[in-house]
This record gives structure tokens, C-alpha cells and sequence, in this order.
């Protein structure tokens, strides 16, 4: 048997919808302590330059899980379902004998199909889940032991999902009360007038909120695995994903005069900014004052007297919430620190942290992620530490999801999922890896590999908004340039980071800039073409035969 | 529904034949009476395109009206996932007897299903299958009913089908086929300028070496006959119908080499050019050839046996009769065989006819000074040779699920459709492709689309002489009027530009002349919007719901 510094255990701890960038001011500018993550950071390796390449959940998650793209696993959208035929990276630590286990947020199969999805056919022994809409085993737990906080978690509970209309063994129509309660907590109160039900501290006790909780079975899962087995844990969290709502005693962690104010919408006075974006200001026009800001995905409103659409600047409750949250995720990471201490495991674990895309959170005029490729929706944090990696180390070059999977599977020396050809030239049956990713241990060991990326791909599907098709957004990200294409002549961007790294400024359609812009319009195609490559394995027997 | 309302579908499809083929044959080197017949009852359109050229993603696509990126199927190797929708399910589901007759291939022949694979939970009630591989009902029926023929059939297989896992233990009685197959060749005598395909070049070219009355094309024609005599009066019926032939091996019938007019048969692409072969590498390519025509002669008699059935039957005025190929077959142009990433017009441009009722009285007429043709008629003058009415707009396998489910009202409602979240307002579109009948009333869409796309993403390749794109063959590829644009990523040398209107044979690749840069970037923009959009629709395997979280 090996030694368990042999099979060393891995934690992933995911966060969502936070974008590198508000993890780099909360601590350049010292918007809020996060000694963990400092702690974190001091010991492994900082990726400065890690994408994406499908900013929404599901998608995100698959690529993490598969080190696929989206068009190798199948997700290119919320609403598509993992299959689980696809290989994943916690099965094969689950074959080489990892106990596996996940708790909180999977979203490998989406909130509208049920509750109570089975995750354990991805790999995981133990699973305790609990996603977006507030539901499942957190809120029943809630329920069960702490009955007089019950209506407080209720109301913030999504009723939209249809789950909802039958829930639970008894499948009850938990709507009605779930609306009561919403009348009963409303989000603006007399400490905190600004509150919507977009940002709110949380009505209930820290101890309660959904991210103590799925720290809290996690360190049962820690505590009860067998001292010579090593685990996997995937510690995943639905903060700082809107509705933003930490825990009201974390609001007093937050310099909320440090916060930066939104960057400007320069879109929005750009008459060479891309078509898509216009459509989306005369959407804009045409919604009532009460379209929900989940589904605008704007941070503009119109003037009331039907002036020019105006973008909102003034969003310090809601970024003061939102780092609040990620006050409160550093905790989070404390306790799990502490618990590896506690069962004399942390030298031999390796702590992944990231996030599966970012948040805009007002800038540019945005919320949330999605098509608008911004730094602030693809460019997500990364941080890889654990024994025999170097220390306190930042590496610039580009990395993406699909490097986890490889890289986790290379850190625990469990083999990668292998695809089957008919190799015609020799005649023989062969093999290849069917990953998109690359490894990134030898960037965690300060050496540089060969050929490493040049850029990074980002591609977006998303089926809302103005114009579905017009929508998609593809996307080159080099050091220096991000290039974004949107299809059927719905526009481009071009933006040089170095001297304008707030986007402010379209150079796509300057003639100055013709040159560039179709070369990197050339690595785009290239980069589409190749998503393909691997071949996708669902439904493949094997490839190169009749 | 009165019978009218719910018209018969035949598709009548074949394997490997590109509409640069079939226009070649119908110059002259052939005579295929019934092909023409078909024409002039309804439209031929001359511009329609395999959008994945190889067996399996195409004929995915042709019953899905899906991308290759829709439904899945890269290349061959793919199983198509039975919970696509597909037109033969619907047109099941809406009260049609459906049958498949001969070759489906919805998944590899290597896999597990084979040597009886079960297609009905595609749609279809009643299956006879028989493949490339040529195994199962048909190599049984001889075995059982022809036994002196056995071995002479068993020397036809392609030299790739001894080697599938399953013909080590075939059937019941688990009997080594593989090395039956290798005695039969060994023992056939092939004739003088044949190969038998015991040259690894090519998958072989002979005169078919035992009565065609027994060929896999005649029983496939055959079990199609008994379905359409089967059918209960009062029921719609769909036959699925499609031939192997003319796919390599070739070997048509010896009767209907003698009618090849062989010097009819057009030079190939490239030849007596730096782009053509040494004549050693096929010294009887010709031959070769001829026989790829004569097996078009067979496949027209086929086609005449199903009409004078449906005919007999009384039910012709009320069918609709598609014929198309899954792809082509680069038949030694730009010393090319085969298919796959060789994007050339013998490769991607398929035949497509689509008759019917009301059909083909509109539109223009293929050559120029011919008359007007109305083109629905009877039997008694179809032996006039009449051009029918042709459509020169780019179309796609993807339009024909689409068109099909256009042939009566209703029928596309009854085709499934994913789960939306409410509050999405739109209708999701089902199809890449479009539905192809008001092109065949006549119509000229507006916002009809001007290119087409194809793509290929596997390692399948087939030439015995060009090694050269053996090495990249994920190539993406724009055609239009006047153009064909290809790119293989990663490899400079991997880019074509063909003007066509100057060089239809596509001899001369201009990608690097100054005088066409301009011409490129636009093609090559609008080949990024195309492959950007294979996706769309959001492909239906594994979608809960659209536009939820």
C-alpha cells in the first residue's frame, strides 16, 4: 500500500462568480481582510492570467470536472445535463481509491430539471447538495433544526424554479409560503435601507447561512474518512453569486469607502461600439421599470422623462455586499484549513481554489457574466498550493478551466481518460488523451513547459436577450489584446489591456489597428475549429473506423 | 385525415454518388430513364451539399435536419443518440408505416449492434438491413436460399470488413467468417483488368461475380416491394430505401458495364497535371470508372422497379419521392479516391430530386430553349425525354428532415420539441436546416442563405495517394457561386481558394494571389459567422430545458 504522501488528498474550493479582479482590490486595496486566502496564497502559486472559456455555471463546471470544452462535454449553455458517460476526473480519483465527496453547488445538471439530483454517477461517494435556488438538504436542515429561522431561509428561496410546486417526499407547494415569507423578510431594513432583493445581509444567523453549512459537512466528511484513505473534497459554494447576501455581520468587514466606483459603460456613447450592444440599449428601452435586473443583466435605466439611457454609479450597497460575502468565503476557507490541520492531513493535501467565471457588477453597465466577455466576466482567480510545489509564486501565463482536471489527475498520479481510434496508418487500435487541457504542475514547479498557450478562448451561447444568435460572443484573449467576435454582423471588440486595462476604448474598428485585428480574427477561427479536437466522446464508440 | 392529406414518402437513397457523377452520366455516359423520369416530376437541385461528407454525420443529419454538431456525429465512430428527434419518429408518430431497406448507418460497424443491427428505435416499424459490411439478412438469405453462390459473395466485402470484431464468431453457429472471406477471394478469379480488392489501394472494382437477381441491390429493392405491397390500403408509408452501391468495392452487374458509352465518361479533374498520379499507382483507373457508371445503370432500374410498383399500386399521384447520396466520390479527380476532407465538388455536391404532387410546375427549366414541361404525369409519356424544373439555390442535407415534414399540414408540430423556461418568448427553432418546399413550388426566398458549409473532423481517409491532408483533416469549408474556401487550422499550406467561375475543376488555388485577398477575408469572415453557428439550434442531446439555469 502506498503512504498516503503517495496519494495525496485534494480539496477544490470553488466559489461562484467571482472574477479575479474583485479578488485582487479587496486586497490591493484593502477593501477587506481575507487572511486565508493570503495564507492561501503565500503557499502556492497565483494564476494572474486564468480564463474561463464559458462564462455561466454549468458549462464552467462541466469543463472543471472533464477538462473538456464546452463542445467536447456538451454543455455549451445552462439547461443541458452532464452525461454521465463522459469521463471525469473525481472518477477516476474514485477508482484509484480516493473517498470522494462533494457539498453544495454541483450544477452539473440544471435546477429546473429537479431538487434532488443524484451527482454520485460523476464520481462523488458522498454528495451533500444545495444550489442557487436555497433548497434541498440545507433548507430542510434549517427547517429540522432550527425551525424559528425556517421562514427567514424560506425567503430567499427562488420561486421560479419548478421544483418548488412539489417539493420534497410529500411534494408540496412550498410557493405560497415561500412569497409569505418574502413579505415577511423584506430586504430593506432600518440598518440597511439600500437592500433590494437584488442585495441584502442575510435575515438570518451566520451559522445558518448556506456557506457555513456546506463548510460544516465538510469537515464531517474530513473528520470521517479513514486516516489511511486519502479524500478528494469539492467544497463549492453559491456565494458571491447573486442575490448577493452575506451574512449581516460580515457588512462590517468591508471598507465600503475603498470600493471602486463602476467603470463607465463606454459602449453605451460609442457609435463603433458592437451592433449587439445597441439592440440591447433599445431592449432596454422597451422594458418596464420593473424587469427583474436578473434578467436585464443591465446596470442601466432609462430616464424616466425618455432621455438617453443612463448607467447606475452608485452601487456601493451592492459591491459592499458582495465582498462582504467574500469576507465570509475567507472564513470559509479558515475552517477547512483548520480541519486538515486538526486531522493531520494538511501537508499532504492540495488546495485548489477558483472560481467558474466572473461578475461584472456594474461595470460597463453590467451584471453578471454571460456574452460580455469584460475582464471582469472571464478572467476568474486561481490559486494551486500544496507539498512539493513552490511557495509564494505568481504565474502570468494564460491558463483555462480545462488545465484542473489534467492538473489535478497529474498531482495524484491517477491516469487520464483515454479515447479509442483505429489508427489507419499503422493499422493497429490506439489511443489519446481526451482532454482540451494541459497540466499546469510544471507552472506550480516554476518551470515554463514547451508551447505553452498563447491565448486563451472564451465562447458564450447564451439564449436570451435581444438577439439569441447575434449573442453568441467568441472570444481571443492574449497578454496583451482581448478580441471579441459577435456573429452576423453583430460587431466586434478590440482592446489593448496594457494601455487601457478598463476596456474603455474599441480599437476594432480603427484602421490604424486593421492588421491586428484580422490576425487575431485569424487565431479565432483557428481556436473554434479546434474545440472540436479532441473528438467529443458522448456517443462515440471510436473514431477513425466505418 | 382523408388519404390525400397524408401523402407517401419514398426516399430512395444511395452511397457515394456525387451530382458531378450523376450530371456526367446524364450527359451521355449512361442511360438512366428513370432518373430522368424523376427529374421531370418534380426538381433537381443542383446545388445541394453534404454538410459532413462521410456516411455516418451525414445521414444523421439528412433524418435529424441537424449539424454535425447537433446531433453529434463528428465522423464515423458516432452512435446517434436515439432520443434526437428524427423525421422518421415523427411521421411514425403521425400515423405513417415506416420501413428501412438496406443501408442505415446511424452507428459504427464495429460496435456491439452489429451483425443485426436493430434500427427501430429510430422510427421505423419494419427493418431489413444490410450494409457495407455485408453481413446479416442479405449474406443469411443467401447462404439459406443461394448456397452454390455463397463463397462467390462472400469474395465482395471490402478488405476493412474481415477485420470487424464480430465476423471472428459470426451468427449462431459463431462460424470464422474472416477467414471464409479470405478463402473466397483467393479462390475467385477476378477478370483480366479487375481488382478483386486484394490491392490495399483501393476497396476493389469488378463485374459483380454472381446473378444480379441475388445482389444486395435487388434484395434491397426486393424487401422495399414487399413492405409497399404490405401496407394496408387507407395508410401513408415512408420506405427508407437505400443502396450501398455505387460505394466502393464496385461491382455492378456485367450486363450493365456493356452500356457504359465509356468515352462519354469525362477526363477526371487534374489529369495530364501535376495533381495526377503516376500511372502505376492505378493503372486501370478507366476500367475503374466504368464501373462506378454501370452500377449507376443498376441503381436507375431499381429506382423504375419502385415507381411502375406505387404506379400498379395507384398511389403514385399521391407520393413524394426524394433522391439523394450521402456524399460523393472523388472517382480519381485530383488522383483523389474517396471522401471525407477532400472538399472538392466530386466530394461535398450530392444529387438531390424531390417529386411529388403539385411539384415542378413552377420554376425554370434546366436547359435553356427546352419548354415548359408540366411535370406531374403518367407513365404513358415518360419515355419523353423532358428536362425537368431545376433550382440552382444552395441547399443542404439539413433541409431535408425540414422539407419532409412539410409534405403534410401538421406533420412538424408533431415533431418534438425541448422544454423552455416560460418566460422566453421565443419559438425554439428545431432545424438548421430550412424546409426546401417552397423551392420546389417555384418560390425564391428573399433571405435564402448564399453558401453553404461543410466540415469534416475525423481521421477516416481513404486515398491510396495523397498523404498529404491524411495528416490534417479537420478542414472547414465555405462554398458559394462563385467559390470554395477551406481551412485546415494549424496548417498554412491546409488553405484553399478556388474561383469556380474561372476554374471549375478547382485546379488552381489562388489563396495567395494579391488579386484575391480581398475575396478571402470576406469568405473567410463568413466562414467563422458559419462555423460559429453549428450550434445553433442548441443541439438536443442531453437538453433539459432551454434558457434555464
Amino acid at each position: 500500500m502506498d503512504t498516503l504522501r503517495d496519494r495525496p488528498n485534494v480539496i477544490l474550493f470553488m466559489v461562484d462568480q467571482l472574477a479575479a479582479k474583485w479578488l485582487e482590490a479587496a486586497h490591493d486595496e484593502t477593501i477587506c481582510a481575507l487572511p486565508n486566502l493570503s495564507w492561501l496564497r503565500d503557499n502556492g502559486t497565483t494564476f494572474t492570467r486564468t480564463f474561463t472559456s464559458n462564462p455561466v455555471c454549468s458549462p464552467a463546471r462541466a469543463t472543471i470536472a472533464t477538462g473538456l470544452c464546452s463542445r467536447a462535454h456538451g454543455l455549451i449553455m445552462n439547461g443541458y445535463a452532464l452525461n454521465p458517460a463522459v469521463p471525469t476526473f473525481m472518477q477516476a480519483l474514485q477508482a484509484g481509491g480516493w473517498r470522494t465527496g462533494a457539498f453544495g453547488k454541483l450544477h452539473l445538471r440544471p435546477h429546473f430539471e429537479s431538487f434532488a439530483h443524484d451527482y454520485r454517477p460523476y464520481g462523488f461517494d458522498v454528495v451533500h447538495g444545495t444550489e442557487d435556488d436555497r433548497s434541498g438538504e440545507w433548507l430542510d436542515w434549517v427547517k429540522r433544526e432550527h425551525p424559528d429561522q425556517y421562514g427567514a431561509a424560506l425567503s430567499t428561496a427562488w420561486p421560479e424554479v419548478p421544483g418548488f410546486a412539489r417539493y420534497g417526499p410529500d411534494r408540496v407547494d412550498l410557493r405560497p409560503d415561500i412569497h409569505a415569507a418574502k413579505e415577511r423578510f423584506p430586504p430593506a431594513t432600518g440598518r440597511w435601507p439600500e437592500s433590494s432583493s437584488w442585495a441584502h445581509p442575510l435575515p438570518f444567523p451566520e451559522e445558518l447561512s448556506q456557506s457555513s453549512w456546506i463548510t460544516t459537512r465538510a469537515l464531517d466528511f474530513i473528520r470521517d474518512t479513514g486516516p489511511d484513505q486519502p479524500l478528494f473534497a469539492h467544497v463549492s459554494y453559491v456565494a458571491p453569486h447573486p442575490p448577493f447576501c452575506p451574512p449581516a455581520e460580515f457588512m462590517d468587514r468591508v471598507e465600503r469607502g475603498r470600493i471602486p466606483a463602476p467603470v463607465v459603460a463606454e459602449w453605451l456613447h460609442d457609435p463603433e461600439s458592437p451592433e449587439y450592444f445597441r439592440k440591447m440599449a433599445r431592449v432596454l428601452n422597451n422594458q418596464s421599470e420593473n424587469t427583474p435586473v436578473w434578467l436585464s443583466g443591465l446596470s442601466i435605466t432609462r430616464d424616466p422623462d425618455g432621455g438617453p439611457a443612463r448607467q447606475r454609479l452608485s452601487l456601493g450597497h451592492e459591491r459592499h455586499c458582495y465582498f462582504a460575502d467574500i469576507a465570509h468565503l475567507d472564513a470559509q476557507l479558515g475552517r477547512v484549513r483548520r480541519a486538515l490541520e486538526h486531522a493531520g492531513r494538511l501537508d499532504d493535501t492540495y488546495i485548489v481554489f477558483t472560481s467558474d467565471h466572473g461578475e461584472l457588477l456594474g461595470d460597463h453597465g453590467f451584471w453578471q457574466k454571460q456574452e460580455r466577455h469584460y475582464d471582469g466576466g472571464i478572467r476568474v482567480p486561481l490559486i494551486i498550493a500544496g507539498p512539493g510545489l513552490q511557495k509564494n509564486l505568481t504565474c502570468e501565463e494564460i491558463v483555462q478551466l480545462e488545465d484542473l482536471c489534467p492538473t489535478i489527475l497529474e498531482l495524484t498520479e491517477v491516469p487520464i481518460a483515454q479515447l479509442h481510434f483505429r489508427n489507419r496508418q499503422t493499422n493497429t487500435d490506439d489511443t489519446c488523451a481526451s482532454t482540451s487541457g494541459r497540466s499546469l504542475v510544471e507552472l506550480c514547479r516554476g518551470d515554463l513547459p514547451d508551447h505553452w498557450r498563447q491565448e486563451a478562448y472564451v465562447e458564450s451561447y447564451p439564449y436570451f436577450g435581444p438577439e439569441t444568435r447575434g449573442s453568441w460572443a467568441r472570444t481571443v484573449r492574449t497578454a496583451r489584446w482581448r478580441y471579441t467576435l459577435y456573429p452576423e454582423g453583430n460587431g466586434e471588440q478590440l482592446f489593448d489591456l496594457e494601455a487601457d486595462p478598463d476596456e474603455q476604448r474599441n480599437i476594432a474598428n480603427e484602421p490604424a489597428h486593421a492588421d491586428l485585428r484580422d490576425e487575431l480574427r485569424d487565431r479565432l477561427l483557428e481556436q473554434i475549429i479546434r474545440q472540436d479536437s479532441p473528438v467529443p466522446p458522448r456517443d462515440l464508440f471510436m473514431f477513425g473506423i466505418h | 385525415m382523408p388519404s390525400d392529406a397524408r401523402p407517401n414518402v419514398i426516399f430512395f437513397m444511395v452511397d457515394q454518388l456525387s451530382a458531378r457523377w450523376l450530371e456526367a452520366a446524364l450527359t451521355g455516359a449512361c442511360d438512366l430513364p428513370n432518373l430522368q423520369r424523376l427529374q421531370r416530376m418534380g426538381v433537381t437541385f443542383s446545388n445541394a451539399f453534404a454538410n459532413n461528407p462521410v456516411c455516418c454525420p451525414a445521414r444523421a443529419s439528412i433524418a435529424t435536419g441537424l449539424t454535425s454538431r447537433g446531433h453529434g456525429l463528428m465522423s464515423n465512430g458516432y452512435r446517434l443518440n436515439p432520443d434526437i428527434p428524427t423525421f422518421m419518429r415523427t411521421l411514425q408518430t403521425a400515423g405513417w408505416r415506416t420501413g428501412a431497406f438496406g443501408k442505415v448507418h446511424f452507428y459504427p460497424f464495429d460496435s456491439e449492434k452489429y451483425p443485426y443491427p436493430d434500427y427501430r428505435e429510430y422510427g421505423w416499424d419494419v427493418t431489413h438491413i444490410t450494409e457495407d459490411n455485408r453481413t446479416g439478412e442479405w449474406l443469411d438469405w443467401i447462404e439459406r436460399e443461394h448456397a452454390e453462390h455463397y463463397d462467390a459473395v462472400l469474395a465482395t466485402p471490402a478488405n476493412w470488413a474481415p477485420e470487424l470484431p464480430y465476423y471472428a464468431a459470426y451468427g449462431e453457429r459463431k462460424i470464422n467468417l474472416s477467414e471464409r472471406v479470405r478463402q473466397a477471394k483467393a479462390k475467385m478469379s477476378w477478370p483480366d483488368q479487375a481488382d478483386g480488392g486484394l490491392d490495399s489501394r483501393t476497396e476493389g472494382f469488378y463485374p459483380l461475380p454472381f446473378p444480379e437477381e441475388i445482389s444486395q441491390t435487388n434484395w434491397i429493392t426486393d424487401r422495399a416491394l414487399d413492405f409497399i405491397d404490405d401496407t394496408p390500403a387507407g395508410q401513408p408509408l415512408y420506405a427508407h430505401i437505400s443502396y450501398v452501391q455505387p460505394h466502393s468495392p464496385f461491382h455492378p452487374p456485367a450486363r450493365c458495364v456493356a452500356q457504359v458509352n465509356a468515352e462519354l465518361i469525362p477526363d477526371p479533374a487534374g489529369y495530364h497535371t501535376e495533381h495526377w498520379p503516376t500511372p502505376e499507382q492505378v493503372p486501370q483507373w478507366r476500367y475503374m470508372r466504368e464501373l462506378y457508371f454501370a452500377d449507376l445503370i443498376h441503381i436507375d432500374e431499381q429506382l423504375g422497379r419502385i415507381i411502375a410498383r406505387l404506379e400498379q399500386a395507384g398511389v403514385l399521384a399521391n407520393t413524394f419521392l426524394f433522391f439523394t447520396s450521402d456524399h460523393g466520390e472523388m472517382l480519381m479527380d485530383h488522383g483523389l479516391m474517396g471522401k471525407s476532407s477532400y472538399h472538392y465538388d466530386a466530394c461535398i455536391r450530392v444529387p438531390l430530386i424531390i417529386a411529388g404532387p403539385g411539384l415542378g410546375r413552377h420554376g425554370r427549366t434546366a436547359s435553356p430553349g427546352a419548354t415548359d414541361s408540366p411535370v406531374y404525369r403518367d407513365s404513358s409519356d415518360s419515355l419523353q425525354p423532358a428536362p425537368g424544373q431545376v433550382c440552382d439555390l444552395p441547399v443542404q442535407h439539413e433541409d431535408l428532415c425540414p422539407t419532409v415534414l412539410d409534405v403534410a399540414d401538421g406533420l412538424r408540430a408533431c415533431h418534438p420539441r425541448p422544454l423552455v423556461r416560460p418566460w422566453l418568448q421565443e419559438e425554439p427553432q428545431l432545424f438548421a436546416g430550412r424546409s426546401l418546399m417552397p423551392l420546389c413550388r417555384g418560390e425564391q426566398p428573399a433571405d435564402w442563405r448564399t453558401s453553404v458549409f461543410a466540415e469534416s473532423s475525423g481521421a477516416l481517409c481513404e486515398s491510396p495517394f495523397c498523404t498529404q491532408l491524411r495528416e490534417f483533416p479537420w478542414v472547414r469549408t465555405l462554398r458559394t457561386s462563385e467559390f470554395r474556401y477551406t481551412v485546415a487550422p494549424g496548417r498554412d499550406e491546409g488553405e484553399q481558394l478556388f474561383d469556380l467561375s474561372r476554374d471549375p475543376d478547382e485546379l488552381v488555388n489562388v489563396v495567395s494571389d494579391p488579386a484575391y485577398q480581398q475575396a478571402r477575408a470576406g469568405l473567410m469572415k463568413e466562414l467563422m459567422h458559419r462555423v460559429m453557428l453549428q450550434d445553433y439550434p442548441l443541439p438536443p442531446r442531453d437538453l433539459v430545458v432551454v434558457g434555464a439555469h
